[in-house]
């Protein structure tokens, strides 16, 4: 927790680049006294910046970079806040738009900014081409003393995007050196180390590899993501062991594999395989019949189909042979029918929209209505494709798209509105004005008279009390009982009933009512004081209104002769053309997505025929040997 | 959402490999043109927006809370001289932006000039997770130009609540 006091001298900007962040303090003024000053620019930029940073942390990224766009129309940000140049050009990255980005990031590094700003911009900018594919140029500027200076989190992330670059290169002690310093309880650190694992494996490197892999196993982390990729660890060490001849230690890496994890299905499949090589075919089985239980539209659970019934014909068990390869033909005939299904539904249009997520502003770039796809078992056919790094960045684009084209619809159900309402306005202000603007001169005159007379009014309470005039320091009641007395007295003697004694007891009530006035005089004098202030205070108020409404007058009167009537309709055929490029941009981007998983769709279909045909290859072959064992026994009998 | 899971981390997999730039006859071209071209349109119709309705400088409310604080904001009811004009409930991710330094405007509108009351009641959890709800009130004056007022929700360290602390700023 951060004191409050420090915290509006520092405002920690925080700008992320997807999963990792990194961050540039920036200064915006220091701290204020309490009541209302005047909004200087520092102070307006910090309001206007932290309204940013709410939406880029709530990963709403349009409306952040709308944010930035405006304030740098209305010059509130422009070219010398390096913070805010940073952050549209780390959106515009992130949005998409390499090409905007580039040219921020080339403006800022031209600059004179701090080192550490100036270190983040570099970084940005290696992480632009790594993005667009340029790993040369992203290398030379990762390994350079450019981003020297930086962060811990951004270091971190420097160092992870260097050790991918060496690893496609196939450099892997170079890409070791950078990785063994990001640590694995971070997502990236552990991702990076599956990744290199496997590609060490890839190229030959299978001890190094797997060690990277077993590593992981004993990591720590209880998300799901983490747990899902210690499965993933596990089946990946699991499988090379198989193919190494190593079956033990698979045996023993397999088993790390939760039985209920997304990859329990290919470790159940690998653990019957490992089982099966060793010769140990009754402890495959019993994995493979578990396999099978399961959701038959999983690549695993159809491979497994055939591999039970192939295990009890090898342990003689031929009608459970049967029965089992009976099972299989009637299984993939149910998937393939599910195939069919799922191709019909992709092929009708609103496919890509459906996979949209309800809330515009959820990350990730993976369809999210996923659970409809699972129970008509076509997501198990389209995982391939939904975690390919090209369909996952198609439909970032059809997310945006589709979140451009909800903005383009609610401007032009909008524009009508703004019309109208401009119409009414300027009715409204050609009726009223007139006669607005001739009483505030009267209002004004008022108000400066109150003024006068307040000021006058405070200026004359004295600040001491004077019993030469008890009527000025007395309360009301006491006001009166004084006119009353002090009348009496002036008159004495012409009134009926003047005599020696009536003139010692009115003495003795006047002097009573003195002593009464005078006992309270300092607080009644302080009270007046107290009021007048008040009443100063209250004409300040009005004169700050009468300003308000002059200014008001002024805005008015401008707004009865501006353009802006003419300005909105002009917007009409612009948001029209928009909308018209969104629609077609959807269709392309569905087409495009749709292909991609009818392709993959159809070469599973293929595999599930043949594997259909081997089904039944399988029960032929056992019932010919069936027949042929019977007619033997009749010829031997 | 079991099943969700796994692409999860194989899409985490996919992205911290190297991507590869796309060749999909100008579609790339066309897309960025779009967000190029929709983000100009929103950004010109949004200054159109505030130019029609705003044409009188308006009145802004902002909310912020302390960087890192352990308290949770549940909930915000804000009125202005007994007028409702503002509630929010704060998901997660939207009160982990509070955390970090981002400051929500809460309430934008045309007050008329002169003294105004604002209360804000808030709902939140301590760091035990017991529930809570605070009420305060704030006296402000709108004179002629713009008003901000920031209502910063910080940390009242002895009780393990909130308390509420205001700044105003007038624009001119």
């Amino acid at each position: 927790m951060i004191p409050r006091l420090f915290r509006p001298c520092l405002l920690a900007v925080c700008i992320t680049a997807g999963a990792s962040s990194h961050a540039a303090k920036v200064e915006f003024f220091d701290d204020i006294d309490m009541g209302p000053i005047p909004l200087g620019v520092e102070e307006h930029r910090y309001l206007a910046f932290g309204e940013v940073m709410f939406d880029f942390y709530r990963h709403a990224n349009f409306d952040a970079i709308n944010k930035l766009l405006v304030n740098q129309h209305q010059e509130l940000f422009n070219e010398d806040t390096d913070y805010a140049e940073l952050l549209l050009g780390d959106l515009y990255v992130t949005y998409g738009l390499p090409g905007n980005a580039e040219v921020i990031f080339n403006r800022l590094l031209k600059k004179d900014i701090l080192s550490r700003t100036r270190a983040q911009t570099w970084l940005h900018k290696a992480a632009l081409h790594y993005r667009e594919g340029n790993l040369e140029e992203a290398a030379m500027i990762l390994d350079g003393d450019n981003v020297k200076g930086l962060e811990a989190a951004d270091e971190a992330r420097r160092r992870l995007m260097l050790a991918n670059i060496l690893m496609a290169e196939q450099d892997f002690i170079g890409a070791m050196d950078y990785l063994n310093t990001v640590p694995v309880d971070m997502d990236e650190g552990r991702y990076a180390t599956y990744n290199m694992g496997v590609a060490m494996i890839r190229a030959g490197h299978a001890d190094d590899g797997l060690q990277l892999l077993k590593s992981l196993l004993k990591a720590g982390g209880n998300s799901d993501q983490a747990l899902a990729l210690r499965d993933r660890a596990a089946l990946a060490a699991g499988l090379t062991e198989i193919r190494n001849g190593n079956l033990e230690s698979a045996r023993s890496d397999l088993r790390q594999v939760r039985s209920d994890g997304p990859f329990s299905e290919d470790a159940l499949l690998a653990l019957g395989l490992a089982n099966y090589r060793a010769g140990d075919i009754k402890r495959a089985l019993p994995l493979w019949l578990e396999a099978v239980r399961r959701n038959s539209n999983h690549p695993s659970v159809q491979e497994a189909l055939m591999l039970a019934p192939r295990a009890y014909e090898e342990l003689g068990g031929m009608p459970q042979a049967l029965a089992g390869y009976q099972y299989a033909a009637s299984q993939y005939r149910e998937s393939l029918k599910d195939i069919q299904r799922a191709i019909n539904r992709i092929q009708e249009s609103g496919w890509a929209e459906n996979l949209l997520p309800e809330d515009v502003n959820e990350t990730g770039f993976l369809p999210a209505n996923t659970d409809d796809m699972a129970a008509g078992g076509e997501l198990s056919y389209l995982y391939k494709l939904f975690s390919s790094n090209a369909f996952s960045q198609r439909f970032e684009h059809y997310r945006q798209i589709h979140q451009i084209k909800s903005m383009v619809e609610h401007w032009q159900r909008s524009l009508p509105a703004m019309q109208e309402s401009y119409k009414i306005q300027q009715a409204s202000l050609n009726k009223y004005l007139p006669h607005v603007r001739q009483s505030v001169s009267e209002q004004i005159r008022r108000q400066e008279q109150l003024t006068l007379a307040t000021d006058r009014l405070a200026n004359n309470i004295p600040n001491f009390v004077d019993m030469s005039a008890p009527e000025d320091v007395a309360n009301p009641e006491q006001a009166i009982m004084w006119n009353k007395v002090d009348g009496l007295a002036r008159k004495f003697g012409t009134i009926p009933g003047s005599s020696h004694q009536n003139a010692l007891r009115l003495r003795r009530v006047r002097g009573l009512l003195l002593w009464d006035i005078a006992h309270q005089s300092v607080e009644q004098r302080e009270k007046q004081i107290q009021d007048a202030a008040t009443l100063q205070d209250e004409n300040r108020v009005l004169a700050e209104r009468i300003a308000a409404v002059k200014q008001q007058i002024r805005d008015a009167t401008l707004r009865t002769r501006d353009d802006l009537g003419t300005r909105l309709a002009s917007q009409s055929q612009r948001i029209e053309r928009i909308r018209v490029e969104t629609i077609k941009t959807l269709e392309a981007l569905e087409k495009s997505m749709q292909n991609d998983a009818l392709e993959l769709l159809k070469s599973n279909q293929k595999k599930l025929a043949d594997q259909l045909a081997e089904a039944h290859l399988s029960i032929a072959r056992i019932q010919d040997t069936s027949v042929s064992g019977d007619k033997n026994q009749r010829t031997s009998s | 959402m079991k099943a969700f899971l796994p692409f999860c981390g194989a899409l985490v997999l996919a992205l911290s490999s190297v991507a590869v730039a796309n060749n999909d006859d100008g579609l790339s071209e066309q897309i960025r043109q779009l967000k190029n071209e929709a983000l100009d349109l929103n950004r010109d119709l949004t200054l159109l927006e505030r130019e029609l309705i705003y044409a009188s400088p308006q009145t802004n409310i902002f909310v912020s809370v302390d960087v890192g604080t352990p308290i949770r904001l549940v909930d915000i009811n804000l009125t202005i001289d007994g007028d409702h004009v503002g509630y929010h409930f704060y998901t997660d991710q939207e009160f982990e932006s509070l955390t970090k330094g981002g400051i929500q405007r809460l309430y934008t509108g045309n007050l008329a000039s002169g003294r105004h009351v604002l209360e804000a009641t808030i709902t939140g959890y301590d760091p035990l997770g017991k529930d809570y709800q605070k009420t305060t009130t704030y006296t402000f004056t709108k004179g002629a130009g713009r008003k901000m007022v920031e209502m910063q929700v910080v940390d009242d360290l002895n009780k393990q609540q909130h308390k509420f602390e205001f700044r105003e700023w007038n624009q001119q």
